[in-house]
């Protein structure tokens, strides 16, 4: 595993190394990378994401057809068990300045929704700029943040906008034609490599075969796949298989409710957010559903707290929720508070042990919270005498 | 000693009658019904240790107050020496909030008793309003005792007052009328305020373009009061806030202009430059001090105005530190304090938000009007450290994951809060507080789950004063709008000339996405413009007679307002105000009389022109 990860972290960098070390290395690295595919799955890390790309055994070709003139050649990777794993390229492409072409090698790699995810270069195949400079180690670098940035003033571009005409300058009024200041274009892209970055962005977002890597693992779909992409770490299959899990009217199909339960509780807020929003109140209905949001609840970030309780307004909580609820309310925020006693007064008839919690706490400091705990008691018209008496105490204090 | 820092009143509640029975048993009644109540108030502690002064809330609160603001490190305790008319018991109170009730907040303190801390902690009862909170009794064994705000986690923890009561069953007033008037009594401030002066042109708000509004009217010869609500000049640009100046002065129809905002100028050290100096703070004040008609006021808020009809004669400031009150008179007066307070409190027409389609005619006009404005930023730095450092969880800030975070180690000008969900005079705290949880929560998810970039990055500056960039427009005799800006109308008033894009900031959509309702992070479209002139018609009120505006709250519409609000261009303005006051003060006119009466002599000075040969 220490040699794996290892020579993953230098295979990531092997597009910088090129110019820094012998070629004799370069080649002994290479050639215990693909010793290395051929035994074991491979961590590519790098700051962004964390991309586990596993040993491909077989790759399927697909022909995209950008137009008549230009086709080319999409990429599946699959596993041993023919799952597939990611999508890759080998781009041959040319980019012309002032009228000299030169051709560029590159290969990029999307998951299979077709999300960019990074790029590397062919063996002995470097990038340059338009003054044939060879690019730094700082512009590989700037190049993996314009190709990892999904939203780039590139989106909404031509080319002739973005260049003047037969140069690889900035055209003068680019900023005009962007709305965005010359500083913000001059950090999207690379000096002296405009039209590079340009047609490599395009090459990485283009929505035809964006469209046609999502067709594709459309036709993969099944169980394990789903099963997958809810517990993977790559938000992207979390929210796209949550999409396939559950209905519009928030059911939840068989079998994936340990899947919910885990991105619930799962570190990215976001995921666990949209989970709960879109799971349809039945599956909070047993009280043991209740039982496990209320766990959650308690090991939650402030944000989903929020959702949770929002959650729990539409639902109908057992006397285990109520007292729950009740018994830490003097202790929330006034978000959380509003939204607790709220779940409380809407219930029909609310537990004679959430009322006890309660009434006790009438004793609390904070008058706002006392007073609306007693206006909802007094409006589900307590029998116990202890609750009774415990709401005539509030009110003569009041009135003293 | 020490006067400046404590106020004690001794308030007897009964009426001694003539009969001398009802006489006696009265003084026993004095004797108990006696109050001592030593108010102190905290931002005038002596030694304000690492806690700074904010007064961005005085419009709500009518008072300034200590902050703790040490970027997540405990800041050195705040000291101050009390008086007490006699030693014995009093009751404690402590003024507070928990600015971050999420669902507790961070900004934990504590107050020690000649060194002795009561139990209590402070800052983090879940409720973000401003109370008095009971601290329970203490035993005062001098007359003289040191008290103490220690600060615990150096996370913006925040005190207004100190009440030491002896009267029993006393709990000070909460209600901003009564606790005004409370404070007020206590604090010993009377409806005579000393007088600081009568000046020609009284200068209220200290950036830009009040600086340069102050500098071009003393040198026209003008006796000149500038007031500044913080110790430095500079607004936006000043190194509490950082914002640097765009617009181009040298693209002026009259080329006079900009003169003094290029001294002002201290270079272009970007947004947010984790060096203060770049910003030229000390520079900016020694130009100011070289002026022998300005009269410098700085930590000055004016909160009070007197007029005659719809003439202002005097403003009323207090020092945000020590308390104590001046009236300024004067016979003219400008604004240019960003929000238009002079003309707020005067009664000049304003307007605030947007205006819709219908009324202006405008392409960029919202469709419906409404109170949208661009938002207020803290802008914040890093810079590497030597060794990896720590930052601690933040559960109360914004929560980020590796979903959504933002990947930068400084900020710039989109990290703003405020946009039309928050109001931008009356709600300045929550939005700066708004901001810091988004700076904080971010930078605690980048320290702590980003270390391979982050370890080696420490926080080297995070603004605790809000750039603000809109609030009230106060309305003048004409409104510029799109039209004026794109088809480049040239009045013959036209004055400034502006170059900045319709820059008119929104939420960014990733942002809103994920922070809906919370968004703390703005994108822009920048529409290009010619350079156009501002009319001088655009720098006085309509309705107050005696009053001129430059900056930001002139009279525009929402969408010229969003090209004509940069600094350089808000400086220029200033310098017109100062040229025109002095063609005012010369003829005994009002603003709208130089642009009725006297436009040729006022276009002459933008000019540059010499007398024509003399008899």
């Amino acid at each position: 595993m220490l040699f794996s990860f290892v020579v993953s972290n230098i295979k990531d960098s092997v597009v910088l190394m090129h110019k820094r070390f012998s070629l004799f290395l370069v080649l002994i690295l290479q050639i215990l990378y693909i010793e290395c595919i051929k035994c074991n799955a491979i961590d590519f890390a790098s700051e962004e994401k964390i991309l586990k790309i596993p040993a491909v055994d077989k790759i399927k070709e697909f022909t995209i057809r950008e137009n008549d003139t230009l086709t080319y050649t999409l990429k599946l990777a699959l596993d041993e068990k023919g799952k597939p794993q990611y999508f890759f390229r080998n781009i041959f492409t040319p980019v012309c300045y002032t009228g000299e072409c030169k051709p560029v090698y590159i290969n990029f790699y999307w998951d299979l929704l077709g999300n960019y995810m990074r790029y590397d270069l062919p063996d002995g195949k470097i990038l340059t700029k338009v003054d044939h400079d060879e690019f730094k180690e700082e512009d590989y670098e700037k190049l993996r943040d314009i190709l990892g940035r999904s939203t780039s003033i590139f989106a909404d571009l031509k080319m002739e906008d973005l260049m003047t005409k037969g140069t690889d300058s900035l055209s003068a009024n680019v900023d005009a034609k962007t709305g965005a200041t010359l500083k913000t274009i001059k950090n999207e892209v690379i000096d002296g490599a405009v039209y590079t970055c340009f047609t490599l962005w395009h090459i990485a977002y283009g929505k035809l075969v964006i469209n046609k890597m999502r067709e594709v693992t459309e036709s993969y779909l099944n169980d394990e796949m789903l099963h997958s992409f809810l517990s993977s770490n790559n938000y992207h299959y979390q929210y796209w298989a949550m999409d396939r899990v559950i209905d519009k009217n928030g059911a939840l199909k068989n079998d994936y409710e340990k899947d919910i339960e885990q991105i619930i509780r799962g570190k990215n807020l976001f995921t666990a957010r949209t989970a709960l929003q879109k799971t349809g109140n039945d599956f909070f209905a047993s009280l043991q559903k209740q039982n496990w949001l209320w766990e959650t609840y308690k090991s939650s970030s402030y944000p989903l707290q929020i959702t949770i309780l929002k959650k729990l307004g539409s639902i109908s909580p057992g006397e285990k929720l109520s007292n729950q609820l009740a018994s830490n309310i003097t202790e929330s925020n006034t978000e959380q508070f509003r939204l607790k006693i709220g779940i409380l007064a809407k219930q029909q008839q609310l537990p004679e042990s959430t009322q006890k919690i309660m009434a006790t706490a009438l004793s609390g400091e904070n008058e706002q919270y006392t007073s609306e705990i007693y206006k909802t008691l007094e409006y589900f018209r307590p029998t116990d005498n202890d609750v009774k008496s415990k709401m005539e105490q509030y009110k003569s204090r009041k009135s003293n | 000693m020490n006067l400046l820092t404590t106020y004690m009143t001794n308030t007897g509640k009964s009426r001694l009658k003539p009969s001398a029975m009802v006489l006696a048993l009265l003084l026993l009644a004095f004797q108990l019904s006696a109050q001592n109540h030593i108010f102190v108030e905290t931002e005038s502690f002596e030694d304000k240790g690492g806690w700074v002064i904010d007064q961005q809330s005085f419009v709500v609160l009518n008072s300034s107050y200590l902050m703790a603001h040490g970027m997540g490190r405990p800041v050195k305790d705040a000291t101050t020496t009390v008086k007490f008319p006699k030693t014995g018991k009093y009751h404690v109170w402590v003024r507070t909030k928990d600015w971050a009730p999420f669902p507790k907040g961070p900004g934990q303190f504590q107050v020690s008793i000649d060194g002795n801390p009561i139990k209590q902690i402070f800052g983090d009862s879940g409720s973000d309003e401003w109370k008095w909170y009971d601290a329970g009794e203490a035993e005062i064994k001098s007359t003289q005792i040191k008290l103490s705000l220690k600060d615990l986690t150096g996370f913006n923890g925040r005190c207004d007052a100190i009440l030491f009561t002896d009267a029993p069953k006393f709990t000070p007033p909460n209600k901003l009328e009564e606790l005004t008037a409370f404070r007020r009594k206590l604090l010993n401030l009377t409806d005579a305020p000393a007088l600081a002066g009568h000046y020609d042109m009284v200068v209220v708000g200290g950036g830009i373009a009040g600086t340069c509004a102050a500098i071009s009217a003393s040198r026209m010869g003008l006796k000149v009061a500038l007031i500044q609500d913080r110790p430095v000049l500079g607004g936006n640009n000043s190194s509490e806030i950082r914002v640097h100046l765009m617009g181009d002065v040298d693209k002026n129809h009259y080329p006079k202009l900009g003169r003094i905002v290029r001294e002002m100028d201290n270079g272009d050290p970007g947004n947010g430059n984790p060096d203060a100096k770049e910003y030229g703070d000390a520079r900016k004040i020694s130009i100011i001090k070289g002026e022998p008609n300005i009269s410098l006021f700085l930590n000055t808020f004016v909160y009070k105005i007197e007029k005659q009809n719809d003439i202002i004669t005097a403003v009323v400031g207090r020092n945000i530190g020590t308390n104590q009150e001046l009236r300024f008179e004067g016979s003219f007066f400008s604004d240019c304090t960003g929000d238009g307070t002079l003309g707020y409190l005067a009664g000049a027409e304003f307007r605030m938000g947007r205006e819709s389609q219908l009324e202006t005619g405008e392409s960029l006009a919202a469709e419906k009007a409404d109170n949208f404005t661009l938002g207020t930023s803290n802008l914040w730095a890093s810079l590497p450290s030597d060794s990896a450092t720590s930052f601690p969880e933040t559960p109360w800030a914004l929560q980020f994951s590796d979903e959504y975070y933002i990947d930068k180690g400084k900020a710039d000008w989109e990290w703003e809060t405020g946009f039309g969900n928050f109001n931008t005079i009356t709600q300045a705290e929550q939005i700066r507080d708004h901001n810091l949880r988004a700076i904080f929560g971010n930078w605690s998810f980048l320290k702590n789950h980003k270390k391979e970039k982050y370890a080696k990055q420490e926080l080297a500056w995070v603004a605790y004063i809000g750039g603000k960039r809109e609030s009230r427009r106060l309305i003048g005799d004409h409104i510029l709008n799109q039209m004026d800006i794109q088809e480049g109308k040239f009045y013959p008033d036209g004055s400034v000339t502006a170059t900045w894009t319709i820059d008119l900031h929104f939420p960014d959509a990733k942002n809103s996405k994920y922070f809906e309702g919370q968004e703390f992070f703005a994108a822009t479209k920048h529409i290009k413009v010619a350079p156009y002139t501002i009319p001088y018609r655009c720098l006085y009120s309509k309705n107050i007679q005696n009053l001129f505006m430059a900056g930001r709250n002139i009279s525009t519409t929402h969408v010229a307002f969003g090209s004509t609000r940069v600094m350089r261009t808000c400086g220029m303005m200033g310098e017109v105000v100062g040229f025109a006051a002095s063609v005012a003060k010369k003829y005994k006119t009002t603003p709208r009389g130089v642009y009725q009466d006297h436009l040729p002599e006022l276009v002459g000075i933008l000019k540059g022109e010499t007398l024509a040969p003399q008899p």
